[in-house]
């Protein structure tokens, strides 16, 4: 379990944090990464630390934005040792795409344990 | 691809760009036209950012930020030395940077969200490194000409997920001092540049241009750094001065001529000394106080090109510290692109540069002596001469290695114009300076008089940016607008309408080189929204603040 992400850095816009927020009240913090007194460009990460609850809250949001069709989303995993990866991937939505879909597409784009699939869905239903 | 944010120093000019990996992509980071499209709008922000500072205001309040590092310094040697002076350094580089912060800002916002270059012989230098960088072909041809190319490039980026994505953080920050001063900044300088369309029409789709006559008008302001170099006043004084004087510019902007705006389009196209008395008259300027900024500033870098005096117990911080300065008004007059640890080989006169799995680099010329080891890559450019090809600057524990051009038929820049030190070693260097200047500041009264002031500038940026921002705003509409504007931003004007400000961000991107609203409409059906949004976008200003003005099927985007 050493080698397991802990924490989900998740590139994001206001509204986002937002939706994101009222299905993970408790979880997600946003940073803004740039030194005192410098000047920076408009760019919000959300990070919360990675759990199903997180996976099953992100797979609602990204269903929430089904009319977009495609949804690519960037964002990297921090791990115990300081480590962090990038993962970008695209969520593929159609009116028929179940919940259980967008949870395979994200635990495969985030590079997460396969089991993951099981115990989100669970907590789905 | 690595998440964070890109930044910029005022005071030592550095840019950051996350995203970059120079190992990865070397030759499209440095190629005509092939570089990264996802770094397109970070650059462009945070070269507008560099070019502000890269001005007299900006590169007075360098100038000052070295010598409160020199007074801080004398302070720590000589707890008697006067404080007074380091004091009003402070407050003249502290508080000057707090209150154009939401302009710059807002600068930096218009050049990613707003600007395009049509038929103007002005190319500003953010425009010219982004057409070098990613419009396709255009190293030997004219830089007006492949604006085009750049034009198609920055919708594109503006209207991808990613570009929508800035603009609504933007539209979803408070304009009261709950803010960030983004949005404050942003919908000021929209305001400004709408001041400037009512007197030049053309301006209108000449966003760089505009930008760049806002940017001239407020960091070649020969003024203002007139005041900043002043020391005839108290503290208190002195940072009201700034505050009115910068209060003043903004509400001087209605003043501004058509004859103005261009007589500034004709001397920046042929790159005139920004001393050029022209220059002073472009920009609204008194001559007379113009001339004795440009004198004090002329002062100031002459004292600054003496070696500090302290005692012998902190000579060889002086030292460092002389030629921290030296380097860093080298450094800012480049705009760094990235950097990646690397392994450097010399042997026999040719240095290779490789990572763990490929060499980068090969048989580059270099006088450093034989050596396997550890070392640092840096990819940068000239901000002056953006349009050059990219230099890249090799080091290793022992210093230099390389200094060359990344175009291999290129002349290769002068070695006496190697930095001597990696950005990194400035950079820590810098922030040990900066913690001796904490402590002088936290050891002394200086302290509470530096805090008074810096307490006080939220506020007094509301001051200054809320009415210009609102400027056009109905009288009898302005509490309603200012409350809704102060509490939510754009966001709260569209009814917290994701759709809508979805829509507002694709308009915005459209529209400066497409401002025909069959063609809008198309691009938001592709986004799967309604287009009939557009409707209900124009209908915003019956509330008093418009974010889009359609007439027939011509469009003006506001916001």
């Amino acid at each position: 379990m050493a080698n397991q992400a802990q924490t989900l850095h998740l590139q994001v816009n206001a509204f986002d944090v937002a939706e994101l927020r009222e299905l993970l009240p408790e979880e997600v913090e946003v940073v803004r990464d740039r030194p005192a007194g410098a000047h920076g460009e408009p760019v919000l990460i959300a990070t919360m630390v990675l759990t199903p609850l997180v996976i099953q809250g992100i797979t609602l949001w990204l269903l929430k934005q089904r009319r977009r069709v495609s949804v690519t989303v960037n964002a990297e995993k921090s791990f115990a040792n300081g480590d962090r990866e990038s993962v970008s991937f695209t969520v593929h939505m159609s009116e028929s795409t179940s919940s259980r879909d967008v949870v395979e597409q994200v635990v495969a784009g985030m590079k997460l344990d396969p089991g993951l699939v099981e115990t989100v869905s669970r907590l789905a239903t | 691809m690595a998440l964070g944010q890109s930044w910029t120093d005022p005071f030592s000019n550095h840019t950051h760009l996350t995203n970059v990996d120079v190992t990865a992509h070397l030759e499209e980071l440095v190629g005509v036209g092939t570089t990264p499209r996802h770094l397109l709008l970070p650059l462009l922000h945070e070269a507008a950012h560099h070019w502000c500072f890269l001005s007299p205001v900006g590169n007075t309040v360098a100038l000052l930020n070295m010598r409160v590092r020199r007074r801080a310094l004398q302070v720590v040697d000589d707890q008697e030395a006067p404080k007074t002076p380091l004091l009003l350094d402070l407050v003249s580089s502290r508080v000057v940077t707090e209150l154009l912060r939401p302009l710059a800002e807002g600068i930096a916002l218009a050049m990613e969200f707003d600007a395009v270059s049509r038929k103007t012989n002005f190319v500003s230098y953010p425009f010219v490194a982004a057409v070098r960088a990613f419009a396709p072909g255009s190293a030997e041809v004219d830089i007006v000409l492949f604006s085009a190319h750049l034009n198609e490039a920055l919708t594109a980026a503006r209207i991808a997920p990613q570009g929508v994505d800035r603009r609504l953080n933007v539209y979803a920050d408070r304009m009261d001092e709950g803010g960030t001063g983004y949005l404050l900044g942003y919908l000021a300088t929209r305001s400004m540049m709408y001041s400037l369309w009512r007197v030049l029409g053309r301006l209108v789709e000449e966003g760089d241009l505009c930008v760049g006559y806002l940017r001239a008008y407020f960091y070649q302001d020969w003024e203002l750094v007139d005041l900043l170099l002043d020391r005839t006043r108290d503290e208190i004084e002195h940072a009201n001065a700034i505050r009115q004087h910068i209060a003043e510019r903004t509400w001087g902007i209605r003043d501004v001529t058509a004859s103005q705006i261009e007589a500034f389009e004709d001397l920046a196209s042929t790159d005139a000394d920004m001393r050029d008395p022209r220059y002073v008259r472009a920009l609204g300027l008194d001559p007379d106080r113009a001339r004795r900024g440009q004198d004090r500033l002329e002062t100031l870098g002459l004292e600054l090109s003496q070696a500090l005096d302290v005692s012998t117990k902190h000579e060889d911080l002086a030292d460092f510290l002389f030629v921290l300065e030296s380097e860093t008004a080298a450094a800012r007059r480049t705009v760094f692109l990235g950097s990646a640890d690397v392994v450097v080989s010399v042997k026999g006169g040719f240095a290779d540069v490789s990572t763990r799995d490929r060499v980068l680099l090969s048989d580059l010329t270099t006088g450093a002596s034989d050596a396997v080891g550890p070392g640092e890559l840096e990819i940068f450019f000239e901000s002056e001469h953006s349009d050059r090809p990219r230099l890249l600057h090799v080091t290793n524990s022992q210093g230099l290695v390389a200094f060359v051009s990344a175009q291999h038929d290129a002349n290769d820049p002068d070695p006496d114009d190697a930095p001597a030190l990696p950005r990194s070693a400035l950079r820590q260097i810098g922030a040990v300076f900066d913690e001796i200047v904490e402590h002088a500041v936290s050891t002394s009264w200086v302290s509470i008089g530096l805090a008074h002031f810096m307490e006080a500038t939220p506020s007094v940026c509301q001051g200054i940016y809320r009415d210009v921002a609102l400027r056009y705003v109905p009288t009898d509409q302005m509490d309603d607008v200012a409350a809704v504007l102060g509490a939510g931003g754009i966001r709260a004007l569209l009814g917290n309408n994701r759709d809508l400000a979805e829509a507002l961000a694709i308009a915005g991107a459209v529209i400066p080189t497409r401002p025909l609203r069959p063609l809008l409409d198309a691009e938001i059906r592709r986004w799967g929204l309604e287009h009939d949004l557009v409707d209900e976008l124009a209908k915003v200003g019956e509330r008093g603040f418009s974010v889009l003005d359609a007439k027939d099927d011509w469009l003006l985007g506001r916001a």
